[in-house]
Parts: C-alpha cells; structure tokens; sequence
C-alpha cells in the first residue's frame, strides 16, 4: 500500500516533463497505466519507464508549441534570425578588432564564438514561446558580457603596454603585427 | 517536411485502434501482441503519439472510453 503510493508519487513528479494541458487530458489514465504496468512491490520505477516519460514529454511539449516543421512560426524565427545574424557578427567583428588592439588579452576566441551562438539560439527560443528560457540566456549573455568588458578596461588601465599599443593603433591598425615574432 | 515516414509505434498504435476503440493499456497489450512481443510501448512514448495523432486528425478520444479504460487499467 504504502509502495504503490510511493511509486504513484514518483510517476506523478516524472508528469512534470509533460505539458500542463496534457497532464489534464491523459494524466490520470496515464498514471493508471502506469502503475498497472509496474510489477507489485516496486517503490521507484523502472530507469527505461522514467526516462520514457521525459523524451515522451519533451516530445509532447514540442509538438504542442507547434514547432513541427510545417509550422507557420519556424519561418518568422528565420527572419529574426537573418536580420540578428549580421548585425551581431558586425558587432562581434568590431569587438574583436578592438580586442585585437589588446594584445595580451586572448578574447578571441570567445567573443568569436559566444556571440553567434546566442544570436541563432535567442529568436527561435523566443518564437517558441519558451520566454523564460530566453530572458534565461540572455541575462547570462549580458553577465558574460559585462564580464568581459570589465576585465579588458582594468588591464588596459594597469597594462602600461597596451596604452602605448591603444596610442599606436590610430597610427596603423595592423601595428602589432611586429609583435607576432616575439615570444 | 510534414510528410513524415511513420514512425512503427505509430503504425502499430494505429493497428491496434482499427480493430476498435481501445484505453491506454489495452493499446500496450496490443501493440505488443500485433509485433510478435518485439516492440512494447512504455506510457510516455504511447500517450505522446496519442496526442499528437489526435492533434492530426488520425483518432478521436472517446471520453466514456476513456475513463471507463482508466479505471479498468487501474483496477486490473
């Protein structure tokens, strides 16, 4: 008595991955189903029955936001992310120029690669309605940034060097390639 | 791309509902008779392709069905 409740307990917290709606719709049956289909005596189920049930309501979550791909919505994502894409690879280009005015800074990479990244996961995210999860990755993106940018103005304000760098590079943008040989 | 191939869940889950109206488990029973016992559904992959088949038109619920199957699913 007191395992099947256990069990019912858990398979009801495993019904959190499917979408609120359906849990109204299927949810109790499905618990019935659930536990006439666990051998007597079990107070957890079964690891293939749990994982299951989040891939089904991943899957179920999916195909209720509409985001199959006949979805009248993936074209509108498509188009805020073609009008994102150049303007923060602009954006990240002109970061890295900069950056690359700060030699003993080795930001590249990373200003290279998270930019993008975020410019082509935020509009779909947005367009699916997972707001949450947008606001989510791009208050993270703004932390990252504002991150970034105060460790580049405290080392360029203790960074002798790099002034006389930042002074140089008015003059000729490509100055510190003379530095490349230098190890 | 909706012209998704189906998927053989799906296929056996309609199988099993050509023969007549059925509530969750008897679908499990089902499929798992129809396949020779080589494909046995657990409940989230079976009531995730029940919602989406409803959501395209294949099947209907049929209330009293279902909360009659419930409680047999559950009692038995």
């Amino acid at each position: 008595m007191n395992d099947s409740l256990a069990l019912e307990r858990r398979y009801r917290r495993l019904l959190v991955w499917f979408p609120a709606e359906h849990r109204r719709e299927y949810g109790e049956e499905m618990i019935g189903v659930l536990l006439a289909s666990t051998p007597q005596g079990r107070r957890r189920p079964r690891l293939a029955d749990a994982f299951d049930l989040m891939t089904g309501g991943l899957r179920a979550r999916l195909s209720r936001q509409g985001a199959g791909l006949g979805d009248a919505r993936w074209p509108d994502a498509l188009a805020v992310c073609s009008a994102a894409l150049p303007v923060t690879l602009l954006t990240a280009l002109a970061v890295n120029y900069l950056w690359n005015l700060l030699p003993a800074l080795d930001f590249y990479g990373v200003s290279d690669f998270y930019l993008p990244a975020l410019a082509l996961a935020l509009p779909p995210l947005i367009a699916l309605r997972y707001r949450r999860a947008a606001a989510a990755a791009a208050l993270v993106a703004a932390t990252w940034f504002w991150f970034l940018l105060l460790r580049v103005t405290r080392s360029v304000s203790s960074h002798p060097r790099l002034s006389v760098a930042l002074g140089g590079a008015s003059r000729n943008p490509y100055g510190r390639s003379g530095r490349h040989g230098v190890t | 791309m909706t012209n998704q191939a189906m998927q053989e869940p799906t296929f056996l889950i309609l199988t099993a509902l050509a023969a007549g109206a059925q509530h969750g488990y008897g679908i499990m029973t089902d499929v798992a008779r129809i396949s020779g016992d080589r494909v046995r559904l657990r409940a989230g992959t079976l009531y995730a392709a029940l919602d989406r088949l409803r959501g395209d038109g294949l099947i209907d619920a049929d209330r009293e069905e279902i909360v009659d199957g419930g409680s047999a699913a559950t009692t038995g």
